[in-house]
């Protein structure tokens, strides 16, 4: 009799993973509770990505509307250290630029302070600037007005003020219907206009805007600006930023400091990055121990199925095939684990979006990625399990003893 | 070489067979040992020959520490013996490996186990379906086959119920439909109604001789010799050696074979010789 050659056993991947879901379903508190973990892990770690991303593309969407096209050319410091002046003729050339928009010109009128009343000493600047401006400054910055208007080349000959929102609230100026009235230097100046927050340019928020005309009537200033903003054609901005200290101040382009207020705006949202590496690391200690907590209920489970296992034996399991049985049945439980907590980050995310008014953001590579870990990890903390119960002996399982 | 793989291949019903007239032995175990290493070793299994032809329904028999659990685990393909021949369904087990062992258990090999080992989590069909899981057969194919196994045990009505959902003997006709549902060479059954009461065991019994009838090779190992006396011959282990073969003799009650050593109580006499005509189950 010869030795038979049998075609050997083979299982179908369906059945594999059917048998997983059997394994699961049977001890159903068990395995929430041990998909717990997972899902505090995965719903941290998909809950700071999302939150994190919907600050951005919040943050990302305010700079679109803002533009990165606004520049800004201010004084800057020689080789000693010394303040410099811009020419006078800085705005005027700045203006014969291709591509450039807009140029608005402003200067802080130094040692003036704006007042309610005379009963305040002169030394109670509260933090606001009086800054001399151009009538268009207001269309350069994108800014607009929250009360009444901006100055206009008829009123900038005459004492009236647009203040900042911050400045209108340190002096307590919150609407225009009582024609309030401030007193800039010692002049009685008409407030005529309060602006909105102007995120591109916070300086403006804490100044009151007077024209230039009657700021040198009244206090002599010099010409010469201090800041001049620019806003170009968005497609050459760094073209125009190139050639601004050159056109500024031909003499010496190297006393001119050129700025993009929106670069600003774009380190806000990259700071924020160290914070979402650091919770993500939580994050992943969570989805660690969460591990570890199903490595720990899959070996009891294997003690607990030592009769299954001789069975399984029996019916003609290879240690092959219990072990990947005891393997699927752990990433599925991981898995679900893992389900669990994208839904749950996902579901964080958007409360919390919501509370803010940003945007709703969750990168689908964090989805993605968070199912993928669970997987990964389940699969670690199944290896140990699925080799113990692979190398039971399918004798000692099937004792009836 | 071929082998029986459905239960109608083989010999007839009940008849004592003869191994000249019959050369086709499911089982064929030449000297076998087994020995468990340990201080000193314990040898479970001390040079046992047994052959079992095709169809027929034999029961082992012996006392706890008997060797009957190794001898189950050999015949099994569950273990290797130390030395020796153990063949089943032709397949020398010594030189099979841990897959191929496998493989031998899933196409030749029945198993029904003295708790009926069910699996809680599936219903009766799909635990007697989980029979073919490792052949890799369909599910909807497993399934049709389960029925049909089920009909066969009488247990039809009852498939869609959990194993809580069913008694102690309906338990172990599901495990006998997973034993049977492949068509195996040869069906082992460990004290199959260690856990039943006699009423069940005896219809459990009835299973077994049902299946022999239609050609079924079965090997019933128990310690129970009433039990042992359902079937048409009865081997007795005792301390890892067969002390007795007894066949009974066509219809008639008597019994004819060797019985060299002590023979169990209510098989043969005790301490006589075999063939002295006395029926195993005469003792209640």
């Amino acid at each position: 009799m010869s030795t038979a050659v049998l075609a050997p056993t083979r299982v179908r991947p369906r059945d594999i993973v059917g048998q997983g879901f059997v394994g699961l379903r049977s001890k159903r508190l068990r395995t929430l509770l041990t998909a717990v973990g997972i899902t505090i892990g995965i719903a941290a770690m998909v809950a700071v990505v999302g939150i994190s991303a919907s600050s951005r593309a919040d943050l990302l969407a305010e700079l679109d509307a803002l533009g990165t096209n606004l520049l800004q050319v201010s004084k800057g410091q020689d080789i000693f250290g010394d303040e410099t002046e811009l020419p006078v003729t800085a705005p005027a050339m700045i203006r014969r630029i291709e591509s450039v928009q807009s140029a608005s010109a402003t200067r802080t009128v130094d040692g003036v302070i704006i007042r309610r009343n005379s009963m305040i000493g002169h030394d109670r600047s509260n933090g606001i600037s009086v800054v001399a401006t151009e009538p268009n400054l207001v269309d350069t910055l994108g800014a607009t007005v929250a009360e009444g208007t901006f100055l206009t080349e008829a009123t900038s000959d005459f004492p009236t003020v647009v203040l900042g929102s911050k400045a209108a609230e340190r002096l307590g100026i919150t609407d225009l219907d009582a024609e309030p009235l401030a007193l800039v230097g010692n002049h009685w100046f008409k407030v005529v206009g309060i602006l909105d927050p102007v995120p591109l340019g916070p300086d403006i928020d804490r100044s009151a805007l007077i024209g230039y005309d009657v700021a040198k009537q009244l206090f002599g200033i010099d010409e010469a600006p201090s800041t001049v903003r620019v806003r170009t054609d968005p497609d050459h901005t760094d073209a125009v930023s190139n050639v601004l200290a050159r056109t500024a101040n031909p003499e010496s382009p190297s006393d001119v400091s050129v700025s993009r207020p929106s670069d600003a705006l774009e380190a806000k949202a990259k700071t924020d990055e160290a914070l979402t590496a650091l919770l993500l690391g939580l994050g992943g200690v969570a989805l660690l121990v969460g591990g570890v907590g199903i490595a720990n209920v899959m070996v009891i489970s294997v003690l607990e199925r030592r009769a299954e296992i001789g069975v399984r034996r029996a019916l003609g399991a290879t240690r092959g095939h219990i072990r990947l049985q005891f393997l699927v049945e752990s990433m599925l439980l991981a898995g679900l684990g893992g389900v669990l907590g994208v839904a749950l980050g996902a579901g964080i995310t958007a409360i919390y979006a919501h509370t803010r008014g940003w945007m709703f953001a969750v990168p689908q590579t964090a989805l993605l990625g968070g199912v993928t870990a669970s997987l990964l990890v389940g699969a670690l903390a199944g290896l140990y399990p699925a080799a113990r119960a692979s190398r039971l002996a399918p004798a000692e399982a099937v004792r009836s003893d | 070489m071929r082998v029986a793989n459905a239960p109608s291949a083989g010999a007839g019903p009940g008849n004592g067979p003869d191994p000249a007239r019959r050369p086709r032995p499911v089982l064929q175990l030449r000297d076998a040992v087994k020995e468990y290493p340990g201080h000193p070793p314990v040898r479970a299994l001390d040079g046992v020959s047994l052959d079992v032809i095709s169809g027929e329904m034999v029961a082992v028999v012996g006392p706890s520490g008997s060797g009957k659990s190794t001898l189950l685990h050999m015949i099994g393909a569950l273990d290797r013996p130390s030395t020796g021949i153990v063949r089943v369904a032709g397949a020398d087990l010594s030189r099979l490996s841990d897959k191929q062992l496998s493989a031998l258990r899933a196409r030749r090999i029945g198993f029904v186990f003295q708790r009926f080992h069910l699996l809680p989590g599936l219903s009766a069909l799909d635990n007697v379906a989980a029979g073919l899981v490792y052949r890799g057969v369909p599910g909807s194919e497993r399934r049709a086959r389960a029925a049909q196994a089920l009909e066969q045990v009488g247990l039809a009505p009852r498939a869609t119920h959990r194993p809580t959902e069913l008694s102690g003997g309906e338990q172990q006709r599901v495990a006998i439909a997973r034993a049977i549902v492949g068509g195996p060479a040869i069906v082992l059954a460990d004290e199959p109604t260690g856990n039943l009461d006699s009423t069940t065991g005896a219809e459990i019994l009835d299973v077994f001789s049902d299946l022999h009838a239609t050609g079924t090779t079965i090997v019933l190992i128990t310690h129970d010799d009433s039990v042992a006396g359902h079937a048409p011959r009865v081997v007795s282990l005792r301390d890892g050696r067969v002390s007795g073969d007894l066949r009974r003799d066509g219809t008639s009650s008597r019994w004819r074979g060797r019985s060299p050593g002590a023979v169990p109580a209510g098989v043969g006499a005790t301490g006589g010789s075999a063939g002295d005509g006395r029926d195993p189950r005469g003792a209640p």
